[in-house]
């Protein structure tokens, strides 16, 4: 009885000394990954200095552009372990400006985004897959006028640096291709005044939370 | 306005027109030579009923598909009001079809309000969905809300049925449509352009029952009618005002028009022509009201202010 207690305990404490080791390594190593690149770290969007553009072709003439003032979220990009990855970002849909009023208050109503409906716009990563050294696949699920999808994103990482005024600062550009008419945002489509293929560039900056 | 636009426009506003003219039409010419057999009576009066419900859902559902197209999805969460449009046409039109067949003394004024009931439990639960969980706090305020827009609804089918009682076909279904026609600037400015073309299509297809209505005179336009009317006042006040930009006062006034419709009603020592006269008076200044300041800005869309007929920025 007395041999096998102290077997145990002598098994316990390998197993605990083993552990205490390998969690001091760990937190060595993930100190060492964050001080190198802060890629994992989660950031929260800076909407003052964030820009999200969307592209519309016009009268299949030309590209129509206009924007979203109000966009908040968080992230985390891993370029080397793109799994470990995280990406949630919404838009304010009242805050559209395609630089006229009255068309504003075309695009806040029920023929195309129903802003009062539907207040946000919001994508939410699911899987990340590396494309290239800066670059990643982001697929994950585009919410737009109550309508949830599947689409794909690029992600191409800019850079993170210490922010003068304090903090750790780093940001990204992605790129969204879709039709809107997959979410009922149909108006226009069918005349060709508008068209349906509608990209949307998100350039986010974000301070380390 | 190119004249690829001015036929595309004439189109948009002949074809509901035409449809309307036609489904009155022919379910009174059907009704007429079945009354002429009195084994058939009964079949009668359903084509009767069903002629002018028929023309105006019609033009209503190809109206609203035309223009906003079908819903993205089927998920009833994930359905826009502007789409449920599409889908409560539809249901309307069915349930004012079977309303139409049902018998005129036990069972029609039950299958009606059943029908009507139905509509009105998809229109609180579904179209106002979000604005309970968006812009109305959880309690008194989306209550009162919800509660207010079905006792609304309930009150203008009412006010509906009163109409069809006492107007023959022509008078009632022009004074009806001087309702979408005389709003249609106000409805433009709310910012939900879509339903001023819906409102365009509806006047039109209840301007063609009133010609039917006048060449085959005499005829009743039916409660059917009135439901589908209130069901598209209804898609107007909540996508127009909830969901979209149209000042609360507008949308008061929208949707005390089929009250207004009734008023002359009331005095039942007026001749119909005077009732009729009174009716277009009293829309014609609530429409004025809410659309006096928006009209330019429509007439100048039409008159090439804007590059497409769907694009109204210069």
């Amino acid at each position: 009885m007395k041999t096998k207690s102290v077997v145990l305990a002598a098994l316990g404490a390998a197993v605990l000394g083993g552990s205490m080791v390998g969690f001091n390594s760990n937190v060595n190593a993930d100190d060492a990954a964050m001080l190198e690149t802060s890629r994992a770290d989660a950031f929260g969007v800076d909407a003052t200095h964030s820009s999200v553009i969307f592209k519309v072709e016009y009268m299949g003439v030309t590209n129509f552009y206009g924007t979203f003032e109000e966009v908040s979220g968080e992230y985390a990009i891993d370029l080397e372990n793109p799994s470990n990855s995280m990406l949630n970002v919404a838009v304010k849909v009242e805050s559209v400006d395609s630089n006229n009023a009255d068309r504003d208050k075309h695009l806040r109503g029920g023929d195309f985004f129903s802003a009062k409906e539907f207040p946000e716009i919001r994508f939410v990563g699911k899987t990340f897959e590396a494309a290239s050294d800066d670059t990643i696949k982001v697929t994950g699920d585009l919410t737009l006028r109550g309508v949830t999808q599947e689409e794909t994103a690029t992600l191409e990482w800019i850079g993170g640096r210490e922010d003068p005024r304090g903090g750790f600062r780093s940001g990204f550009e992605a790129v969204l291709k879709i039709n809107r008419s997959d979410y009922g945002v149909s108006y226009g489509v069918e005349n060709g005044a508008l068209g349906d293929k509608t990209t949307i560039t998100v350039a986010l900056t974000g301070m380390r939370q | 306005m190119t004249q690829e636009q001015l036929r595309d426009g004439l189109l948009g506003i002949a074809a509901p027109g035409a449809i309307g003219a036609l489904g009155a039409f022919a379910g009174f010419w059907i009704s007429s030579y079945l009354a002429r057999r009195e084994e058939h009576s009964r079949l009668a009066g359903g084509f009767e009923r069903l002629g002018p419900a028929l023309g105006l859902g019609l033009a209503f559902v190809l109206v609203v598909w035309a223009i906003q197209g079908l819903p993205p999805t089927f998920k009833p969460r994930s359905i826009s009001a502007s789409h449920w449009q599409f889908l409560l046409a539809i249901a309307g039109l069915v349930l004012v079809s079977a309303e139409a067949w049902a018998s005129r003394a036990t069972k029609q004024p039950a299958v009606r309000w059943a029908g009507r009931f139905v509509l009105i439990a998809a229109i609180l639960w579904f179209q106002l969905a979000s604005a309970r969980m968006n812009q109305w706090d959880a309690g008194v305020e989306a209550i009162a809300w919800t509660a207010g827009f079905g006792l609304w609804l309930v009150l203008a089918f009412g006010a509906m049925d009163l109409l069809q009682r006492k107007a023959t076909v022509a008078p009632s279904a022009i004074s009806m449509a001087a309702i979408p026609l005389l709003s249609v600037p106000a409805i433009f400015d709310s910012g939900a352009t879509a339903q001023w073309q819906i409102a365009l299509g509806v006047g039109m297809a209840l301007v063609g029952i009133a010609l039917a209505g006048m060449l085959l005179r005499g005829r009743s336009l039916g409660p059917p009618v009135g439901t589908l009317f209130v069901l598209w006042l209804s898609g107007v006040l909540i996508v127009g005002h909830l969901y979209s930009e149209m000042p609360l006062w507008h949308a008061i006034v929208l949707a005390a028009m089929p009250f207004l419709l009734v008023l002359p009603e009331l005095k039942s020592k007026l001749s119909w022509k005077a009732r009729l006269i009174a009716r277009l008076a009293l829309i014609a200044v609530a429409g004025g009201a809410v659309s006096f300041q928006a009209a330019p800005k429509l007439v100048k869309t039409f008159t090439g202010g804007g590059a497409t007929e769907l694009d109204f920025y210069k």
